[in-house]
């Protein structure tokens, strides 16, 4: 087993480079994660349009009124007037909508005037804008109609009973099949796995190989009675080493951070399927090491090959929202089924037949490519092999 | 002299493929992964009509006044609905199928029925309440009331809004991600920077050492290698704007000028940060670029290179940081020449980036001229 012992030697040197990678990607993951533990199906009545409201008619109880309608239906985000933090608000979308009530605009409403009108500012063409609007516009002709029936009625009572009117609603039923199956961060530490795995498989298989690929120690392994399949066998197995124990790694100290995450069946699908995903990442990392001649190289690779297959298949930005031609392409990398593996985790509510089947497709289709990068590499390394020797 | 230097420093920039490819190839693969996932990301925002569909039963066919609205709201392509009368069985397969938002079933107490949440269920939603509120309204003021002449007051709809629109067209936040990248990409300079530092500072190459003995002052032949580097990685730049607008189509204001005086501006501050990144400290070349790689990702982080909000994360909460982040002072100018009307913002950013260029030059240079070394 001497070329698995070098393996290992090899390993423990490279080890500190490995290990600024993975702790790099634990410490963004677990801040992303404690920051912004956003829900992905968001409660029916939290679809509500972020708003800024100026009100320069304070005191007058129609304007007052306006506003806490609208702070009642959307959601409030203060901030004060200045030009440059409203507009860079709104780029950013913090907020959708931009409200001012000028100085007199209950005064005109009261009084059936068309001026001052309300001033806002939204984006242009967007639903929430249009939603805000009608908001807006359905508290006003309903104030106005009251207005009109009895012209003598205190202000006061006037919002009052509108509000009463505009608290009625109409029922809401959702037809969902997953309920209550939210987001949680695990999952999230899951995804962006992906990426930090792919990267720290391919710089660490290719270093292993670099070493074994200079032309003197190759020529030299080659002579010594370790025969080819064994040579090689012993290389996969080092790499397989490095591979489970990355693997187990990570998979341990998300089961420390996400604690909370208490659902252990779920956990241990979670573990299975990257477990076959970073045997698939080992072999095309294998495969890929063939070509790669140098340091330079190895990090143009790792880099461009990582965010190149993590970007078109969903890790970065959620498959639903890349387009359907970027998703055909992913389909052909394993980092596409091994999301989709743990969004079939995330969305089922019992473990089911039929979402063990479809689980158990994303693990074969994942663990096909590795027998298929496995396959080419030895091809690919026998040509090599072969063309030396002439 | 200069010619001859110039010439030769350019040649072996070209042909150090590594540093090209981190500044030439790099960020127009980033850009092309950007692309991918980016194109449908504000898909959603943009208004469309809203396919809805009815339950037809006794309460619809007696209710003439939710037939009237709703065929108002849906009479052709430019109206809120989009809606089609069906039975009850039909409406939930064609919502289970996605081909409506969800559906109404008209009664005493009006329901919707809906499959996701989001923004266009919200819409259905906003209007079975306003139904609903506004049947409340008339059987209000009819009890308090009774000769009301309800028809004509349903002739009173108020609309007070006036509109003060943004720069139109000018709302498209996925391109902060690309903003970022540029800046990204001018940061990346600095291994020019690094690269010409190296070549002249006697203990970091032998070739430095070399040019030390020749009797041509330090400082000339730093300043005629900086714009060899200088001329390849503004080339860089200036790829990455031509792909970015030509082939991707990301929008960048009509003020070209002020385009291209951003990446000027910010190529050069990238180099000189190389340079001294490279001046400072005596770590190896590795080491360096160590650094120079961090500092770039770090810095391209805070301007919104993975998380677009980040940039305004931090300009909110901790301005002094949007300052002295040269990553930011890029994108931010290009962020300023495309979404903002007035240029004010944009020469904060030129001026703050010239500022620090500014620093960075009398460092390196008050550094460099000094280094006399024992034995070269």
């Amino acid at each position: 087993m001497q070329v698995f012992k070098a393996c290992l030697k090899i390993i423990k040197r490279n080890l500190p480079s490995m290990m600024i990678y993975l702790s790099v990607f634990l410490v963004f993951v677990i801040l992303v994660t404690l920051w912004n533990p956003q829900s992905e199906t968001e409660d029916f009545t939290t679809s509500r349009p972020r708003m800024t409201i100026i009100n320069d008619d304070t005191g007058h109880p129609l304007s007052e009124g306006l506003k806490n309608y609208l702070y009642t239906y959307a959601k409030p985000v203060e901030l004060d007037g200045s030009g440059d933090q409203i507009l860079d608000a709104l780029f950013f979308r913090q907020i959708v909508y931009v409200l001012r009530i000028p100085n007199g605009f209950g005064n005109a409403l009261a009084n059936g005037d068309t001026h001052p009108k309300l001033i806002r500012t939204t984006l242009p063409d967007s639903y929430q804008g249009a939603y805000s609007d009608q908001l807006i516009n359905r508290y006003l002709t309903t104030t106005a109609r009251f207005l009109n029936a009895s012209p003598d009625m205190e202000l006061s009572t006037v919002v009052r009973q509108v509000n009463q009117v505009l608290e009625q609603s109409a029922d809401v039923s959702l037809r969902s099949e997953a309920t209550g199956n939210g987001f949680s961060s695990m999952i999230y530490f899951y995804i962006f796995l992906a990426y930090s795995l792919t990267a720290v498989m391919i710089l660490g298989v290719s270093s292993l190989m670099l070493a074994f690929q200079n032309k003197d120690i190759r020529r030299r392994n080659f002579s010594s009675p370790v025969q080819i399949t064994q040579y090689n066998f012993q290389l996969i197995l080092g790499n397989l080493i490095f591979a489970v124990v990355t693997c187990l790694i990570l998979c341990l100290v998300s089961l420390f951070f996400y604690r909370r995450f208490a659902d252990f069946p779920r956990w241990l699908l979670l573990v299975l399927n990257t477990f076959v995903f970073i045997i698939t990442i080992m072999g095309l990392s294998f495969l890929l090491s063939q070509f790669i001649r140098s340091r330079g190289m190895q990090q143009a690779v790792a880099n461009v090959v990582s965010l190149g297959t993590c970007f078109i298949s969903g890790v970065f930005v959620p498959q639903e929202l890349l387009g359907e031609n970027v998703l055909a392409v992913a389909s052909f990398t394993p980092t596409y089924w091994y999301i989709n593996a743990i969004r079939l985790i995330q969305h089922t509510e019992s473990v089911s037949r039929s979402f063990m089947n479809r689980y158990a497709v994303s693990l074969l289709i994942q663990l096909s490519f590795a027998v298929a990068f496995l396959v080419v590499a030895l091809v690919v390394s026998k040509q090599k092999r072969q063309s030396e020797k002439q | 002299m200069y010619r001859h230097v110039f010439y030769y420093r350019l040649l072996s920039g070209l042909r150090d493929r590594e540093t090209l490819f981190w500044t030439f190839l790099f960020p127009i693969i980033l850009a092309t992964f950007f692309n991918f996932a980016f194109s449908n990301l504000n898909a959603d925002e943009t208004f469309s009509q809203v396919p809805i569909a009815v339950v037809k039963n006794n309460d619809w066919d007696q209710d003439t006044t939710l037939q009237q609205v709703l065929q108002e709201l849906s009479t052709d392509d430019d109206s809120l609905f989009s809606m089609q009368l069906v039975s009850i069985g039909q409406a939930d397969s064609i919502l289970l199928a996605d081909e409506i938002v969800g559906y109404l079933i008209p009664g005493e107490q009006l329901e919707v029925v809906i499959r996701y949440s989001g923004l266009r269920q919200s819409i259905l939603k906003v209007f079975a309440d306003e139904y609903v509120q506004t049947r409340a309204t008339i059987n209000h003021l009819i009890k308090e009331n009774p000769n009301l002449d309800i028809r004509s007051l349903f002739q009173t709809t108020v609309s007070l809004i006036e509109d003060q629109p943004i720069k139109a067209e000018a709302t498209d936040n996925v391109v902060v991600y690309y903003y970022a990248l540029i800046a990204m990409t001018c940061l990346y300079g600095g291994f020019w920077g690094l690269r010409e530092v190296i070549a002249v500072k006697a203990n970091l190459s032998r070739q430095a050492a070399r040019i030390n003995l020749a009797p041509v002052p330090k400082m000339k032949q730093f300043i005629y290698t900086m714009s060899a580097s200088f001329v390849i990685h503004f080339v860089s730049v200036l790829l990455l704007l031509l792909y970015l607008t030509q082939i991707i189509g990301v929008h960048f204001g009509d003020q070209i000028l002020s385009v291209l005086l951003a990446s000027l501006v910010g190529s050069t501050l990238g180099i000189s940060i190389g340079a001294l990144i490279g001046v400072l400290g005596n770590q190896s070349e590795g080491v360096k670029s160590a650094i120079l790689i961090g500092f770039s990702m770090l810095m391209s982080f805070f301007s919104g290179l993975m998380i677009a909000d980040m940039k305004y994360i931090v300009s909110s909460q901790a301005p002094v940081l949007r300052w002295i982040n040269p990553a930011n002072l890029i994108s931010d100018a290009f962020y300023a020449s495309y979404y903002y009307e007035t240029s004010t913002r944009f020469w904060h950013n030129v001026v703050a980036m010239l500022i620090m260029q500014l620093v960075i030059s009398i460092v390196v240079v008050s550094i460099m001229r000094r280094q006399r070394y024992a034995s070269v």
